[in-house]
């Protein structure tokens, strides 16, 4: 087991350096200029020249991307280039928002999401299927931001429940740290909710018609115990897997909420940095969540050992 | 067990309730504290290095100035007690107010201001003038500096005090002598407010505390002139991307002021009894242009341009911005804003009720062979979106040829540094920038490299005049040749004249009517 582990960390090198050539080459095709940024609307061609020559930003693209795969290579990851933040430090601001934000997702999304799969295939083709169905499909159908909306509206306008907006940070207090959580990981959560919910009824379908639950409940098993002890484990991969799948998934809508519900997140870093063309943040953000994703990927893998010793690498 | 569980579950969530029943009233029970949120986040921290506005008011906040301007225009003493001019008008000497510091501590002195000059100088419209007209700057002693002038510079105080960015904002010499095109890293000014550098969070909250050391002036604030008395022990400025969820927050109660809440949601904040809508006039307004390349064919043609004119109706954009007509100013033929010292509508082409019909004949008679017309769209920035769109239809029904390009803001940026790359797009800047025809970013880039590349010989003798002039009669007459030339050449041509109110919790008084949002004067009631 530790030697496939090892090879998946190794691997994770050779990924990254072709992310970071792919990232690279594509904010040097795309047109903008943080030069043009920073001056600011009103300079002039040579006020912009005087900056890019400063930045460096004449050199050619082969110069500029060895500098900075060397300074990567001694873990400088480079410093913002609109204000000369490192940009290490400016993802470590940022880090602990949108690892909150995720995490409480992905804890509602599977509380939730795993008894309503397993409810509905429990109780297929019967009103309580077809109201799990219609929320997963609500769910998926409707833009992230738009629940946020609706959210901030009816529980942090009008019931006051929630704040609005913004982040507390976890050193203040866990209490606040949940109250700016709350609904922003709902508005996050309900696609996710919805993604996990129809994968976990569409896999316990599979296994509830399989011998051996048969055989269960002949044995005269309790139908909870069938269904989540012998049926879910048996269901278990392709859940894990959609719940790490998802994480992408999450990503993406981490950026929208975070700038609905005003969290100063990664998202948000992602989405400014990207409006500014602030190279070296871009670049930073890119290789990180690349290198979670591996990660997720591979303890998805390592999962799959666990809830089902019949697989080996 | 199970009642016991249920009981405590219960507990659980009436304490919840309770406790986050008051979720979102921390700004309004902050005793001396103000959460503001502007219109972007704040990044560059150095005033001389950008053109940003917002970086323009963080400036404002941390910095001060020599001279600065009152709320009818006029330039007032700041940071300068007396002065004088020698008879020939060549020489001024200055001296500084006594009692001023820097924020670590330091006296200031006439080498630091010296020093901020050459620095702002170098990247300033009215700076570079002030530089070429300029022999010699000195410090003379402590708190005495004399300006000795190659010729006479009428506009010397307004130079030096006017609020077109970037301002001739002062700082120490150790970091004044930085280059312009080098950013600081560091923030010491003199200004009302302290940077708190330990508690910015990017991308999240910048907290500016109160300046204890600053001496302010004896005359009551006015404008960016005045006492800048600050009452609030420290101002937090929250970075909320999101317009509509600032407003919302604003609502709630959770944040104190919005510089630019969303247009549609104006009416709901009108109608709330805990927040007052704060509405500009004059150069605190701004005005929308269509700026047009003159390098490109076919609008390298005058009479192709000035075909513009007749369509440009200045109540659509804001309308279709969502903006009523008390945040307008319907029709204003003027360059250089409508209500500011230098309006005038000399010259003007544009028809009592400009129409695509009229548009349509002007067209005919001109070379137009059905080129395409790029039109560049910012999809960031609803004023640029709009505008550019509103463009685009008016242009296809007189009979253009349009392609019409969206991206973002900072793609336009580079696009439009190509003269071969587009014809048109739609922007806005505010009267401070725009009232003064030397600083007016398309009357005075005139033959500059600058987007657009106008260039006319007449309006450049017209131009170098203005700062020349001794009187503001005659600077009133060279504004009317400007506008008048301008209206022949068109660099540009107006979509409308518009405020952006700002909104705030209506426990505070004192807040001073200005597009650039300042802090000091205001008090919690």
């Amino acid at each position: 087991m530790y030697k496939p582990i090892a090879s998946r960390l190794i691997s994770i090198v050779p990924v990254l350096f072709v992310v970071s050539i792919v990232v690279f080459s594509l904010l040097y095709l795309t047109p903008g200029d943080p030069a043009h940024v920073i001056a600011g609307p009103n300079a002039t061609a040579a006020d912009v020249e005087k900056i890019r020559e400063a930045l460096g930003l004449n050199d050619s693209f082969l110069v500029r991307y060895a500098s900075w795969l060397g300074d990567i290579a001694r873990l400088d990851f480079g410093n913002s280039i609109m204000n000369g933040t490192p940009v290490v430090e400016l993802i470590a601001q940022r880090i602990e928002p949108t690892l909150s934000l995720m995490f409480l997702t992905i804890i509602l999304a599977v509380v939730v999401a795993v008894p309503m799969g397993v409810l509905a295939a429990a109780k297929v083709n019967t009103i309580a299927d077809r109201l799990v169905m219609l929320f997963a499909i609500s769910a998926f159908s409707v833009p992230v931001f738009i629940i946020g909306y609706v959210l901030a509206r009816y529980f942090a306008l009008e019931l006051r429940w929630f704040p609005v907006q913004g982040y507390a940070y976890l050193a203040d207090g866990v209490l606040p740290w949940l109250r700016h959580l709350v609904l922003p990981s709902v508005a996050l959560g309900l696609v996710y909710i919805a993604l996990i919910a129809r994968i976990t009824r569409a896999a316990m379908l599979e296994v509830l018609s399989e011998d051996y639950i048969r055989t269960a409940r002949a044995k005269g098993l309790r139908s909870k115990r069938i269904l989540f002890l012998h049926a879910l484990r048996n269901a278990s991969n392709p859940i894990v897997t959609v719940i790490g799948v998802g994480v992408a998934l999450l990503i993406g809508g981490a950026v929208v909420t975070e700038s609905v519900f005003g969290i100063p997140g990664l998202g948000r870093l992602t989405i400014d940095a990207i409006l500014r063309r602030d190279y070296p943040v871009i670049q930073g953000i890119m290789l990180l969540f690349s290198f979670v994703y591996v990660l997720v990927n591979l303890l998805i893998d390592i999962c799959y050992v666990v809830l089902d010793p019949r697989i080996r690498y | 067990m199970n009642r016991f569980i249920k009981g405590l579950a219960a507990s659980a969530v009436a304490l919840w309730v309770a406790q986050v029943g008051f979720a979102g009233s921390a700004a309004a029970e902050g005793n001396k504290s103000l959460t503001a949120v502007l219109e972007a986040e704040i990044v560059t921290l150095d005033p001389h290095f950008t053109t940003a506005y917002i970086t323009r008011t963080f400036g404002y906040m941390v910095y001060d100035t020599l001279f600065a301007m009152d709320g009818a225009g006029n330039i007032k003493p700041q940071m300068v007690d007396t002065w004088t001019v020698s008879d020939d008008n060549l020489t001024w000497s200055f001296k500084l107010r006594d009692g001023l510091k820097w924020h670590d501590g330091a006296p200031v002195t006439s080498e630091d201001v010296v020093a901020s000059i050459k620095r702002w100088w170098e990247v300033a419209a009215l700076g570079v003038q002030l530089r070429n007209a300029t022999d010699a700057i000195t410090a003379d002693s402590a708190t005495e500096f004399t300006i000795k002038l190659k010729e006479p510079f009428g506009l010397i105080t307004t130079a030096l005090g006017h609020p077109n960015a970037p301002v001739a904002f002062m700082m120490p010499k150790r970091l004044a002598e930085t280059p312009a095109n080098v950013q600081l890293q560091e923030v010491v000014g003199s200004g009302p407010f302290v940077y708190d550098r330990e508690r910015h969070r990017q991308g999240d909250t910048m907290v500016l505390k109160r300046n204890d050391s600053y001496v302010p002036r004896s005359e009551p604030a006015d404008f960016m002139a005045g006492a800048k008395v600050v009452n609030i022990d420290e101002l937090v400025i929250k970075t909320l991307p999101d317009a509509v969820t600032a407003a919302t927050a604003l609502t709630a109660g959770e944040i104190d002021y919005v510089q630019y809440p969303p247009f549609d949601l104006l009416p709901v904040l009108e109608g709330d009894p805990n927040i007052k809508v704060l509405s500009f006039t004059g150069v605190n307004m701004y005005q929308g242009y269509f700026r047009l390349n003159h390098r490109l064919a076919p609008f390298d043609d005058p009479e192709i341009r000035r075909v513009l004119w007749s369509v440009v109706d200045q109540n659509s954009v804001p309308a279709a911005l969502g903006l009523s007509g008390q945040y307008t100013v319907p029709d204003c033929k003027s360059f250089f804003l409508c209500g500011t010292p230098y309006e005038t509508t000399a010259g003007s082409i544009s028809p009592e009720a400009p129409s695509v019909e009229l548009a349509k004949e002007a067209l005919a008679k001109t070379k137009y062979n059905g080129e395409k017309i790029v039109i560049l769209q910012a999809t960031d920035i609803d004023a640029t979106r709009v505008s550019s769109a509103v463009a685009a239809d008016w242009l296809r029904q007189v009979g253009f040829n349009v392609e019409l390009q969206a991206m973002d803001w900072a793609s336009v940026l580079s696009t439009r540094a190509n003269p071969e790359a587009w014809h048109l797009f739609g922007v806005h800047a505010t009267g401070l920038d725009l009232s003064l025809p030397n600083t007016h970013f398309y009357t005075a880039r005139n033959c500059v490299d600058y987007a657009g590349w106008h260039c006319d010989e007449k309006m450049g003798e017209y131009l170098a005049a203005f700062p020349r002039a001794t009187s503001e009669e005659e600077r009133k007459q060279l504004a009317d040749r400007i506008s008048e030339r301008a209206y022949e050449i068109t660099p540009a041509v107006m979509w409308g004249q518009i405020a952006q109110p700002a909104a705030y919790r209506s426990g505070f008084e004192g807040i001073i009517p200005s597009s650039i949002p300042v802090f000091w004067n205001l008090e919690r009631k």
